[in-house]
């Protein structure tokens, strides 16, 4: 059973599970988890048989891999074991490809995402437990640990919380510890008792007690470096995102904007938060901050409030003419902790119902149910109705008496627009069209979010194209291209529609709140429909929205729509950490303004390049560690044996050069051999003498002492050795070591002994 | 039984293992690329990677602690083979608890295995024992020690080295095969089993008995005489003791001692059980060697385990130190001494002497190991030898010629007379 090492392999098993918890902030929901958790079991529990039958290491490797590929394999596929395997391979590929594009984290969790989550984790923890346990090498199975820890971090948007690195980070440390323990074992069985207390009072996995130096030299790293790590990002951070704001020609702090100029805010990278509120609410809406009903040709000319009633806190606000209330909706509640928003503007969401701002005085529209305030209220709450998945229109009609301003189509866009709506939305209800309009933008139509827009087209006239037209053209922008493409489209088919402008909810802090910067600022569709009043749609696709609202889903009632949505890394590009979350799973590429690509791709070159070198080191760190078994091998410390190992790896190391080993075993004949097949000069002859000397008097005279060392003529004859051979085989010698080849081959055949 | 104390050093300085200097590379590495990216979690890695080995280091090296072995070995001498139980204490005088540590005692190859054990982590003033047991395979005077004590962390990142350069010391005694009692021959001729003298001075017999009928009346010990109230004598007959002189030829120019057979020890071990056998036949055993040319101990009397002791320390000598020993030889046998040589075939400047002393009525017999035949390793008799043998046979030796392969007992019976020497005739 100890040749098992389960104490170790159930340790390797643990830390990759512990690595992978970072992956349940990318995806709701831990569907992925038991699955996960049974693979990795699965492994390690193959792992140990193998060693248990002491098999060799790269068949217990293969044995792992394949059993648990398989056991993936058929529990996902059971269905498809047959000729149908690589298309349903393949749609699992496109099904997890698209859920990590088109969504930012996190993202819904659907098959395609478990079948793969689980199989890199999987083969991730038998990469682990091939080099904790098989090749006790711990230190060395910190890297797909940590390549499997920086895959989450770099992909869930900013710092994660110091609990996943310091829980990574105590299980590595119990696997080293777990290592040097069996180490000690193995170095003797006998132990020194101390008398009158039981031979193992505190040894931790019933083995040795390397004293409270554990405690402080672990434990004390550990927090000594979440603290540090706590204090210093604040700088560099800002470091990284000063240079980038030169590059972007907008350094200084932008307040929130009533001319809509929309770009300004989302290029922003001002780092302090505008808001930060809490909730309740899974999904909390955009926050809206103005209301724009007329669109002007190329730009939106915002709603000045018509009347303005006086608030008070915690009384339903009253509703005006066609702000209805939905019939179907729950009632959440924002708490705004911290407001920067220069008054009158107050942002909240889309269906107010009641409001708190505390000692300051506040007034609503009561045809939006807008607040303002007259002062800055740093702290308030505001009641809201969220309306379900089941949400749908009482009626598909309206009067269009009571929308003029509402259903105003923009006329230099309106054949595209048609044109457009003809072919996304062809049939249905119009609750239907509008949202597989919103579907189109999002997903199915070809666009691309992105901050910079194309350059602007021309018509077949020669004229340069209008905003709207360009953007249907281009398939190119960012939410107010969007969200007003959306509000023509609605209003080309009868459905009253305007524009909100405001912020997403931003990103969720360690503490549970949200916070809310300029970057985060968004602007979205707002549709009228019978039975659900003002109703927002999310035609920005989910890399900078998330998911669309749970009522205009395609998937109605998944679990899509309790997640909230994150903002788009590179509109917040002070945040360098969101940008690795999306470029690589996003096939457009976000764009220059941001200047973040090419961080990303520095970030994967170097892991590319750390790669490439452990994989380059691997042969030369196999030769070396099968010459210090030599020695070890030899019983160093007896001067004899320390010579012979001196020649023997003499010897192996100008068979690395190319030098075969000669046939014969004594000195003498070895040394004519050398002579013969070495161009070394007179110098390198006199040192191959000295050195044979040194053996021969060692093997012959009985009686050697410390003095008889061959280590200075051996160095002396590689060093001329190496002088007289081609570049080639000098590099080859150094990464392609013979010696080290063997070893690689040594790892295929059977251990002698465990 | 022996002891031994003595304190180690404190701590040497603890250096950062491989995986230590890599750790601290990783987390220099990857600190850099997360400030440079301004990614906290590689940043708290980095940081991590690079404070555990240093912060191990720092710990290990800030620990003095005293540690004092004392081992205790009983018995000290052993016979080839005999296992010696070693006990060994570990006392930490220091106050406060030292760490855990993988301990070797360094011995001589020829007691066994080096003995590993774990040190487990000694409270202050307290003390841990650790007990094994060593086996002489190889007679000699060995040192069990220094204990090297090395101090890993528990996390791989460093280590330190200790020595406690406590010593202690066993003797194995060479290898003896009982030999076939004969009596041995004697050159004289015929009188039977008397006793013989060698030219040795100091020894005086004064023992007293009653008076009987026929001494002399000078022989009467007057002193006694009064005291017992009856006539005594002295008793003042020349000693009846046999003396013997065993010699042997320990050259290192004429042995062949690598290989699996060794002339030297060959020579040692039948040296050694010729001189238990002479002194179980009753005679006082000189043993000559080059070790006892020293203050002349060779001119007296060896009990059989001086002899084994000074065989279990024997070494070999120069030819210089060879040829005094044979003229030493040569000077002390007188007529009468029965003498045994274990030689070599490699010739010697005194050895022709040593062959004709036995003309002056010493018996002599003489072993001679055939070192060529030890490098051919083949049984068939060398040349050198067989003549050496001829020069020893022409002057009254009894020789016989070994080889690699022949067993000391076989040798001893084709060289020693015949008659078995039976318990009556001591």
């Amino acid at each position: 059973m100890t040749r098992a090492r389960p104490a170790q392999t159930l340790l390797a098993a643990l830390a990759t599970m512990v690595a992978a918890w970072p992956i349940t902030t990318l995806f709701v929901g831990g569907a992925w988890i038991d699955g996960t958790f049974g693979l990795v079991l699965l492994g390690a529990l193959l792992g140990m048989a193998g060693r248990a039958l002491d098999l060799p290491p790269m068949l217990t490797l293969s044995c792992q891999l394949i059993g648990v590929t398989l056991t993936v394999v058929v529990t996902h596929l059971h269905d498809h074991l047959d000729t149908s395997l690589p298309s349903a391979l393949r749609a699992l590929g496109a099904d997890a490809h698209h859920t990590v594009t088109a969504y930012a984290a996190p993202a819904p969790t659907s098959v395609g995402v478990i079948f793969f989550i689980e199989l890199i984790i999987a083969i991730i923890a038998i990469t682990v437990d091939f080099l904790a346990v098989t090749g006790r090498s711990p230190a060395l199975a910190g890297v797909p640990l940590l390549v499997e820890f920086v895959i989450s971090a770099a992909n869930s948007g900013g710092s994660l919380h110091p609990k996943y690195s310091f829980a990574l980070g105590l299980a590595w440390l119990a696997m080293l510890y777990a290592a040097s323990e069996r180490s000690a074992r193995d170095w003797s069985g006998l132990r020194a008792r101390i008398p009158g207390r039981p031979s193992n009072p505190t040894a931790l996995l019933g083995g040795h007690d390397f004293g409270p130096l554990t405690r402080t030299a672990g434990v004390g790293a550990l927090i000594a470096a979440l603290v540090i790590a706590g204090s210093l990002p604040a700088a560099s951070q800002k470091f990284v995102a000063k240079g980038l704001a030169r590059g972007a020609g907008s350094g200084a702090t932008v307040g929130f904007s009533s001319d809509l100029d929309l770009q300004r805010n989302l290029t922003d990278r001002d780092q302090s938060p505008v808001l930060t509120f809490r909730t309740a609410d899974l999904n909390p809406p955009p926050l809206r901050a103005l209301i724009a009903d007329n669109y002007a040709g190329d730009h939106w000319v915002p709603d000045r409030p018509s009347y303005l009633l006086h608030g008070d806190n915690d009384s339903p606000l009253q509703r005006w003419g066609t702000n209805t209330a939905p019939t179907n909706a729950t009632p959440y509640t924002i708490t705004v902790t911290q407001n920067s928003m220069p008054p009158p503007f107050v942002v909240a969401p889309t269906q107010v119902s009641s409001a708190d701002f505390g000692g300051t005085s506040w007034s609503y529209d009561p045809l939006t149910t807008q607040p303002s305030t007259s002062r800055l209220q740093e702290d308030y709450s505001v009641r809201y109705l969220s309306q379900p998945a089941t949400a749908r229109p009482t009626s598909e009609t309206v009067d269009p008496a009571n929308f003029t301003a509402d259903l105003k189509v923009d006329s230099s866009s309106a054949s595209l627009i048609n044109a457009l709506v003809k072919k996304a939305a062809p049939s249905g209800t119009r609750f239907q069209k509008v949202t597989a309009i919103q579907d189109y933008f999002r997903d199915s139509g070809g666009f691309t979010y992105s901050l910079t827009l194309d350059a602007t087209r021309k018509d077949p006239s020669g004229r340069p194209l209008d905003p709207i037209s360009n953007f249907l053209v281009t398939r190119q922008g960012y939410c107010m291209q969007f969200a007003t493409a959306m509000v023509m489209a609605a209003r080309s088919i009868g459905v009253p529609a305007r524009l909100g402008v405001g912020f997403l909810p931003g990103t969720v802090g360690t503490s549970g709140s949200y916070q809310v910067h300029q970057s985060d600022a968004h602007a979205w569709p707002e549709l009228y429909f019978a039975g659900m009043g003002w109703t927002r749609f999310e035609p920005t696709p989910g890399v900078r929205t998330g998911l669309a609202p749970p009522y205009a889903s395609p998937t109605v009632g998944s679990p899509e729509s309790s997640a909230p949505r994150r903002s788009v890394p590179s509109a917040r590009s002070s945040r360098p950490s969101d940008s690795a979350s999306s470029a690589p799973r996003t096939s457009v590429g976000t764009t220059s303004t941001a200047g973040h690509p090419q961080l990303i791709w520095l970030l994967w070159v170097l892991v590319a390049l750390l790669l490439i070198a452990a994989a380059l080191a691997i042969v030369p760190l196999l030769a070396r560690w099968s010459r210090r078994r030599l020695h070890a091998g030899h019983g160093a410390g007896d001067d004899a044996a320390r010579v012979q190992a001196q020649w023997d790896d003499l010897v192996s190391r100008m068979e690395d050069l190319g030098i075969d080993p000669a046939p014969q075993v004594s000195p003498r004949s070895q040394e004519e051999h050398y002579r013969l097949h070495l161009v070394v000069g007179r110098e390198g002859r006199e040192s191959l003498h000295r050195a044979v000397d040194v053996l021969e008097r060692v093997r012959y005279s009985g009686r050697p002492g410390p003095s008889d060392d061959l280590s200075a003529p051996a160095e002396d004859l590689l060093m001329r050795i190496r002088r007289g051979r081609s570049f080639r085989t000098r590099v080859a010698a150094t990464l392609f070591p013979r010696s080290g080849r063997r070893a690689v081959r040594s790892l295929f055949v059977r251990r002698d002994r465990d | 039984m022996a002891r031994a104390s003595a304190t180690g050093r404190r701590y040497a300085r603890a250096r950062l293992t491989a995986r230590g200097h890599a750790l601290v590379a990783a987390g220099v590495a990857l600190t850099v690329a997360g400030v440079a990216l301004g990614y906290g979690d590689i940043i708290r890695v980095g940081l991590f990677l690079l404070l555990l080995p240093l912060l191990s280091v720092l710990l290990a090296s800030r620990r003095e602690v005293q540690l004092q072995l004392t081992r205790t070995i009983a018995p000290v001498v052993l016979r080839p083979d005999e296992p010696a139980p070693v006990r060994a204490v570990f006392t930490n005088r220091s106050g406060r608890a030292s760490r855990f540590g993988a301990a070797q005692d360094r011995i001589d190859p020829s007691l066994g295995d080096r003995p590993r054990y774990t040190l487990p982590s000694i409270p202050a003033r307290g003390t841990a024992v650790v007990e094994y047991t060593v086996r002489g395979r190889a007679r000699g005077m060995h040192t069990l020690g220094p204990t090297t004590i090395e101090h890993p962390d528990p996390f791989g990142m460093c280590s330190a080295d200790a020595v406690i350069p406590a010593d202690d010391k066993v003797l194995v005694l060479p290898q003896t095969f009982p030999l076939v009692r004969h009596r041995l021959p004697y050159a004289s001729g015929g009188e039977g089993d008397s006793g013989h003298s060698i030219a040795l001075h100091g020894e005086q017999d004064v023992s007293i008995r009653a008076y009987v009928e026929g001494d002399e009346l000078r022989r009467i010990h007057w002193a006694a005489t009064a005291h017992r109230g009856e006539l005594m004598v002295r008793h003042e007959d020349r000693p009846a003791y046999k003396h013997a002189l065993l010699m042997y030829d320990a050259r290192a120019s004429a042995h062949r001692i690598d290989g699996a057979y060794s002339s030297f020890e060959w020579t040692i071990s039948a040296t050694a059980s010729i001189g238990l056998l002479l002194h179980d036949l009753n005679y006082q055993t000189h043993l000559l060697g080059p070790e006892m040319l020293d203050q002349e101990r060779y001119e007296t009397a060896s009990s059989s385990a001086e002899i084994l002791r000074d065989l279990a320390e024997a070494d070999e000598c120069d030819d210089g130190m060879h040829a005094q020993v044979l003229a030493q030889a040569a000077r002390t046998v007188a007529g009468g001494t029965t003498m045994v040589a274990v030689l070599t075939d490699r010739p010697a400047a005194g050895l022709r002497q040593v062959a004709a002393s036995c003309g002056r009525g010493a018996v002599g017999i003489a072993i001679i190991v055939d070192t060529d035949a030890y490098q051919r390793d083949s049984d068939s008799e060398g040349a050198d030898a067989v003549a050496v043998a001829r020069e020893f046979q022409g002057s009254g030796w009894r020789t016989v010629v070994v080889g690699p392969r022949t067993t000391i007992p076989t040798a001893w019976r084709s060289v020693a007379g015949t008659a078995p020497v039976g318990e009556g005739m001591r």
